[in-house]
């Protein structure tokens, strides 16, 4: 990291790679953040033209200064007619609700204000989302408000009403009575209790009648494999609370399974360093794919999903091999309660293990060291380890994992089987192509999804839906009778005869179940917008030909399971937001179902013995693909993933999710051919340059963008794009991954890949409000996220990124702050500010690049709670997004093999000594008693002067009106706290003011008016208000949250009041000390840029691996 | 060459420039003038509401409290209108068929909400918040006015920042103990002297008051009362 360094190796971290290269156009961006896109002309304007836009500016001045001077419009107020208990006008109110993702439930807690819903967030009480949400809660908001959902039932694309679809679908029912046969439906993922049963009683009512499940996202291989393995039907949870061992098969636990939200909480929970800390869990991530879970890892290993078979295969086999050894391998009871003796025998025999077989396909020498390494590691903790495989990977990996986790007593303990919460349907698509193929059905009822567009390519379901629409019988007739029952208008309506508008869950009753089986009653916040019905209406309509009501179907269902008690208990569900239900299985992680873990343990680790090494070779998977990838040339693995902003597509219509930077790749409105910098090489593509991806289903053209970390050989597609129905900012968006997705192989399958030649623009923002090195003395090398690592002797970096090991962390705590050769500077620009800020409330956050995941919950989450505009591509590929906290990822390594990836959020950092306000010509930017930095729209006259001068570039321009003033429904789903900012004006994070204003006036009501009680009070009483005060104000303080902070599944964030206590006389506990202010306190507390004395409210914990010391050595 | 300039151009050249000057200031200061005027902030203007409702009738005539129709004004930053269910409490049964009250019976039966106009309109990045300054012992009639005079209503005050700024950097100057917040006619009498003196504040006047009134209530005077923030968000 010298002066002279050219070779790339010398940057240890990274951000992408024009950087590691030093592109001119990165350096350029670097040193001057307002970069011209390349569309605009900097000669453009030549002196003729400024002259006379001068000129007419000045003459339109002389009019503007008369229309400055209008009037106010009037407003008028509207109060109710008869005003609901428990309002108070003004003031939010808090609902409990749910929704899903892929079928399972997430707790909701939405805020309404004036009976419309402003925010999502998660339910404290809800075991999915213990409080915190992902980006798809975030944003489910701006979902219900899309102003493109569809509004009518339509019938052959004109509009039509309720009554008129009962009126067609009657006597269709009708004769269905009689003879059953030819109704099918179709549905995605359920979990809905409620549902469920309706759809077992229509198969009861009509006895042929028939239920389909597509869900281009789904679990099948998962319950497969434990079928293969343990001959029964269930699905597993896994409690990452107890594991200290986890070895990630490609699974994307973090972002892809059910439950995500909560294994983040929990993953992180046992790995939280504080003062004192020795041990935490350690992760090994074997993944095809760069994802944040193998950023989180401590190893990670990138390898071709079809090596993961193998992989899983070896790794049994070492264990059984030690197992054989191990003394109490025959009895997992026993062996868990005998772990104490374990370690030390795994360690005698350890070394001595040897392969069984070879490992064969790329798995190499390295690989079997690292195998040998995990093993010993996973015995050493048994019961206490956990091995996850990802739900796209083959039946028999997860057979094969089921049986290791089976060997290593996780089963019952980290890994807990149940029932599947989804409901298993009678069939899958190609089962209903084949029922329509046959003229079996005639009346198709598709409730959700988007099948015509997620349906794998080679079952053509599109053509063959549209055909079956309009096959007529030789009367004229219609044959069939197709309906579809969607948010939008989408692909697959567009398909059938009927169209019905669905209700959005924040307008339906309803019910869901997480991924633990827990029940959530969903509850409208807001009548339907668009006289949309929910799914469970419609399946009404289908049982009785009349639309009935929502909550009384729900409750209907509800009443008779819950039997006695019902009304308490479904008065408590649904404020609660978690229903409990009678006799269900407990949903607590911890336990789980007898008889199938650990009880019928006792008897399996023979079955594991005998049956694992005669598991057969994956489907068609293993074989076919390894011989693929081992040719050379063109040969690739293709791997289909849920995207991790839009998810199968859904969400395509979705902007603030559209704009949203791409976890590591920080792509955003497009998807893109992930490959690595080896395979670019070799197919001689760069960034952005179109690669044509031909499978048995068919071809796509795709632009190619390189991950570092992505294994050479394959290709990463995500799902969602390419959609041409989704509405207006969905349309025509990226690429349509299903266009080449196989039935037979929907995850990982081969293809042929070429390039094309042509090219296409991808939008990144890795190169964007790059925090580069201007401002420092001397000659540096332009370097923008170079950091340190404690042995660096480097002083001519940033040391943003600080990263240590557990054993360094251990021997010297204090490692990332030793890297601030200049200790904290005490010197101040506003010299009395200090005894202010001592006596006052003093904000400031803590944020831990330890524990940040990088899953972008807290952008969307302030992009929620502070009316943040999205801006478009094109805007976007200016560097004008507009979020006020984005997550900067850096890598360490090389592209080809990176060998950490870090994530570090950046949000204002609040100094106290702001280089922004300095340059402010108006005084629009100035600070506060609180130490907060204030960013006044009202004065700000648009120099940028102080985004220029921002080390940390987190502000952020409105360059045009961001803003759409006219669509109505988008203003319902604006924060009426936070202004809403227009052309011109410079906006930043506010530390979420308008929530501690909240916050401080409940506080400062509760102060005065305990205080005038105490003052007339007995002195012994008065005492007692005064505690009350000081007790009541502390509670206050404490739930205080950011958005950010509150959305952050890892609790990541911290932020509070920096000075001890509200009232240091009447603390309850003298030596109370908030949150932020203990972090503040840690040993891995350190500031960005602290060298310029900018003192920053926000400061940052370093971030620690566990690298196991035996990978290390080998 | 003849002369182009008589000598008397010297004076219309000098008159000129006293002329653009004068007349720029003039300009400017009508300018100013028409900002602060009523026509720009409506100050005094009596707005056209559904019903010309007379806070000087209920008020003054009946002594109605202001918190029986606006309820939230405590609690909430929005000091909240009564929603018709309110109005019909009493008239419901007093003067049932007068004209003027039509649309309130019409709201009533048909369930839809009258509209007012709003008469005190702050811009919208301006977040004044009731609760707190009722709360710490604002009165009402500090901003509105003498409602209990105003047979129609209307904004007593500029409602422009330098107005909120005068008291937001001396509130000593409006405070006036709590519980005397929704009392029209305020006046420092001898009880309230006695009660609010205490061993650091003699209270003789409203200055006096005020600042004793400052340290019970704990009015910040650190600057946090006329930081940005506090207001603009």
């Amino acid at each position: 990291m010298t002066n002279d360094s050219s070779t790339t190796s010398a940057k240890r971290y990274w951000r992408s790679l024009e950087e590691l290269s030093d592109a001119a156009d990165v350096q350029r961006r670097a040193m001057d953040e307002f970069v011209p896109s390349q569309l605009d002309d900097p000669d453009a304007v030549s002196r003729r033209g400024f002259m006379k836009v001068i000129g007419a500016s000045a003459a339109l001045a002389g009019f503007g200064a008369a229309s400055g001077c209008k009037r106010k419009a009037d407003e008028t107020i509207v109060p109710y007619v008869s005003q609901p208990q428990g309002v108070v006008p003004g003031k939010p109110l808090y609902f409990a609700t749910a929704m899903t993702l892929g079928g399972y439930a997430q707790g909701i807690v939405a805020q309404s204000r004036e009976g419309r819903p402003v925010k999502l967030e998660g339910n404290p009480d809800h075991p999915a989302s213990l409080g915190a949400s992902d980006v798809f809660m975030q944003a489910a908001l701006l979902g219900l408000y899309d102003p493109d959902r569809s509004q009518a039932v339509t019938y052959g694309g004109n509009i039509s009403g309720w009554d008129s679809f009962i009126g067609a679908i009657r006597p269709r029912l009708e004769t269905k009575q009689k003879n059953g046969s030819g109704l099918a439906i179709l549905t995605e993922t359920i979990t809905s209790p409620t549902l469920i049963d309706q759809i077992a009683r229509m198969k009861k009512q009509y006895p042929g009648a028939r239920w389909f499940g597509h869900d281009p996202i789904d679990r099948e291989n998962v319950r497969a494999g434990l079928r293969q393995a343990t001959h029964k039907e269930i699905l597993p949870r896994y409690d990452f609370s107890k594991a200290r061992v986890i070895v990630s098969l490609d699974s994307n636990f973090l972002q892809d399974e059910p439950g995500h939200v909560r294994y983040g909480r929990d993953f992180i929970d046992g790995r939280r360093i504080r003062a004192g800390t020795t041990e935490m869990n350690r992760l090994y991530v074997i993944e095809s794919t760069h994802t944040i879970t193998g950023s989180m890892a401590d190893h990670r290993w990138a390898v071709r999903p079809s090596e993961i078979a193998e992989i899983a295969r070896s790794l049994a086999d070492i264990l059984r091999a030690s197992g054989a050894l191990s003394p109490s391998s025959g009895t997992p009871g026993e062996g868990r309660g005998g772990g104490s003796t374990q370690p030390a025998s795994i360690a005698q025999t350890a070394p001595t293990l040897t392969l069984p077989r070879s490992t064969g396909g790329g798995a190499n020498a390295q690989a079997r060291d690292w195998l040998r390494a995990i093993a010993k590691d996973l015995l050493a903790l048994r019961g206490k380890s956990l091995v996850v495989a990802g739900a796209h990977q083959p039946p028999e990996v997860h057979a094969i994992v089921h049986s290791i986790n089976e060997a290593l007593g996780n089963i019952g303990a980290t890994v807990i089987y149940g029932a599947p919460i989804e409901s298993q349907p009678d069939g899958l698509l190609p089962d209903l192509v084949a029922e329509m193929d046959r003229g079996a059905v005639d009346l198709l009822v598709i409730l959700g999804g988007n099948p015509a567009y997620t349906a794998p390519a080679d079952l053509n379901f599109a053509q063959r839906l549209e055909n079956f629409s309009i096959q007529g019988n030789a009367d004229g007739s219609w044959r069939n009778l197709t309906v579809h029952s969607s948010l939008y208008e989408d692909e697959t309506s567009f398909r059938c005869q009927w169209h019905l508008p669905q209700a959005h869950f924040l307008e339906e009753w309803s019910d869901v179940a997480a991924y633990d089986g827990t029940v959530s009653i969903v509850q409208p916040l807001i009548e339907p917008l668009y006289g949309g019905r929910s799914a469970i209406e419609v399946m009404h309509v289908l049982l009785e030909t009349w639309l009935g009501r929502g909550y009384d179907i729900v409750r209907g269902f509800w009443r008779e399971k819950i039997g006695e008690n019902f009304e308490a208990a479904w008065t408590r569900g649904v404020a609660r937001g978690v229903l409990d239900v009678p006799g269900a299985s407990p949903t607590s992680p911890s336990s789980h179902t007898p008889g199938e873990s650990r009880g019928g343990g006792s008897t399996q680790p023979a079955l594991t013995a005998q049956t694992a090494p005669t598991l057969a070779l994956p489907r068609g998977t293993g074989g076919g693909n390894k011989a693929g990838a081992s040719e050379s040339g063109s040969e690739f693995e293709l791997i289909f993933r849920p995207d991790p902003n839009i998810w199968d597509g859904c969400f395509a219509n979705n902007g603030w999710l559209q704009e949203l930077a791409k976890p590591l790749t920080k792509l955003t409105w497009d998807n893109a051919a992930l490959l690595s910098a080896t395979s670019a090489a070799q197919l001689d593509v760069h960034n952005g340059e179109m690669l044509r991806i031909t499978t048995s289903a068919g071809t796509l053209d795709v632009p190619a963008l390189i991950l570092p970390g992505q294994p050479d050989q394959t290709i990463t597609l995500h799902l969602g794009y390419g959609r041409v129905r989704a509405g207006n900012v969905g349309n025509n968006v990226g690429f349509n991954a299903y266009t080449i997705r196989e039935n037979a192989r929907p995850w990982i399958t081969t293809a042929k890949v070429a390039r094309t030649g042509e090219k296409y623009p991808l939008v990144t923002t890795h190169a964007h409000q790059t925090i580069a090195q201007r401002g420092l003395p001397g000659p540096v090398p332009l370097e923008a996220g170079v950091v340190a690592h404690p042995n660096d002797e480097n002083l001519d970096n940033r040391r943003l990124v600080r990263v240590g090991t557990l054993s360094q962390f251990v021997e010297d705590p204090m490692f990332a702050k030793k890297l601030d050769e200049s200790q904290r500077h005490s010197l101040t620009l506003y010299p009395g500010y200090e005894n202010v800020y001592k006596q006052n409330l003093a904000w400031g956050m803590s944020i831990d690049t330890h524990s940040c995941i990088g899953c972008n919950a807290c952008v969307i989450a302030c992009q929620a709670e502070n009316n943040i505009p999205v801006v478009g591509k094109d805007q976007v590929s200016r560097g004008r997004e507009m979020h006020w906290i984005r997550i900067d990822t850096y890598f360490e390594g090389t592209p080809e093999a990176p060998s950490g990836t870090f994530h570090q959020p950046i949000p204002c950092m609040q100094c106290e000594n702001a280089p922004c306000e300095l340059v402010c010509p108006v005084g629009a930017t100035v600070h506060d008693t609180e130490g907060i930095n204030d960013m006044v729209y009202n004065r700000c006259v648009g120099t940028r002067y102080c985004s220029n001068n921002c080390p940390y570039k987190v502000r952020r321009f409105n360059f045009l009106s961001y803003n759409d003033y006219n669509t109505e429904t988008l203003k319902l789903a604006r924060n009426p706290e936070v202004t809403v900012r227009s052309r011109g004006v410079m906006e930043k994070c506010t530390y979420c003011i308008q929530r501690i204003t909240a916050t401080r006036i409940e506080m400062e009501k509760l102060q005065v008016e305990l205080e005038e009680q105490a003052r007339h009070a007995e002195p012994a009483e008065a005492e007692e208000f005064r505690r009350k005060s000081a007790k009541l104000r502390q509670q206050l303080l404490d739930k205080l949250q950011t958005a950010c902070q509150q959305s952050c599944p890892t609790e990541a964030i911290v932020f509070g009041n920096l000075n001890s206590a509200v009232d240091p006389i009447h603390e309850i506990e003298p030596d109370h000390m908030s949150k932020v202010k203990s972090l503040k306190a840690h040993p891995l507390d350190y500031g960005l840029l602290e060298e310029l004395t900018t003192r920053p409210r926000t400061t940052y914990l370093a971030r620690i691996t566990n690298p196991n010391p035996e990978v290390h050595a080998s | 060459m003849a002369q182009v300039f008589r000598p008397r151009a010297n004076t219309i050249a000098r008159a000129s420039i006293a002329g653009v000057v004068i007349g720029v200031s003039v300009l400017g200061l009508v300018a100013a003038g028409v900002d602060r005027s009523p026509y720009v902030t409506n100050q005094g203007v009596v707005r056209d509401q559904p019903v010309p409702f007379s806070h000087e009738h209920h008020v003054n005539g009946l002594g109605i409290d202001c918190r029986y129709c606006h309820t939230s004004v405590g609690d909430s930053g929005f000091a909240g209108l009564p929603p018709t269910k309110t109005c019909m409490t009493c008239h419901s049964r007093i003067w049932t068929d007068a004209p003027l009250l039509a649309p309130v019976r019409d709201s009533w039966r048909e369930g839809v909400p009258l509209q007012w106009t709003r008469v005190h309109n702050l811009p919208d990045f301006v977040y004044f918040q009731h609760d707190i300054h009722v709360n710490k012992g604002i009165g009402c009639v500090t901003c509105h006015g003498p409602v209990d005079q105003m047979s129609l209503m209307f904004q007593q005050n500029t409602l422009q920042m330098k107005w909120c700024l005068d008291c937001h950097y001396s509130p000593e100057k409006h405070l006036r103990p709590r519980e005397q917040v929704f009392n029209m006619h305020f006046a420092i009498d001898d009880q309230i002297k006695r009660e609010y003196s205490d061993a650091n504040h003699v209270v003789t006047d409203q200055e006096s008051l005020g600042k004793a009134l400052i340290d019970r209530y704990h009015i910040p005077t650190d600057g946090r009362l006329t930081s940005c923030y506090t207001c603009h968000r």
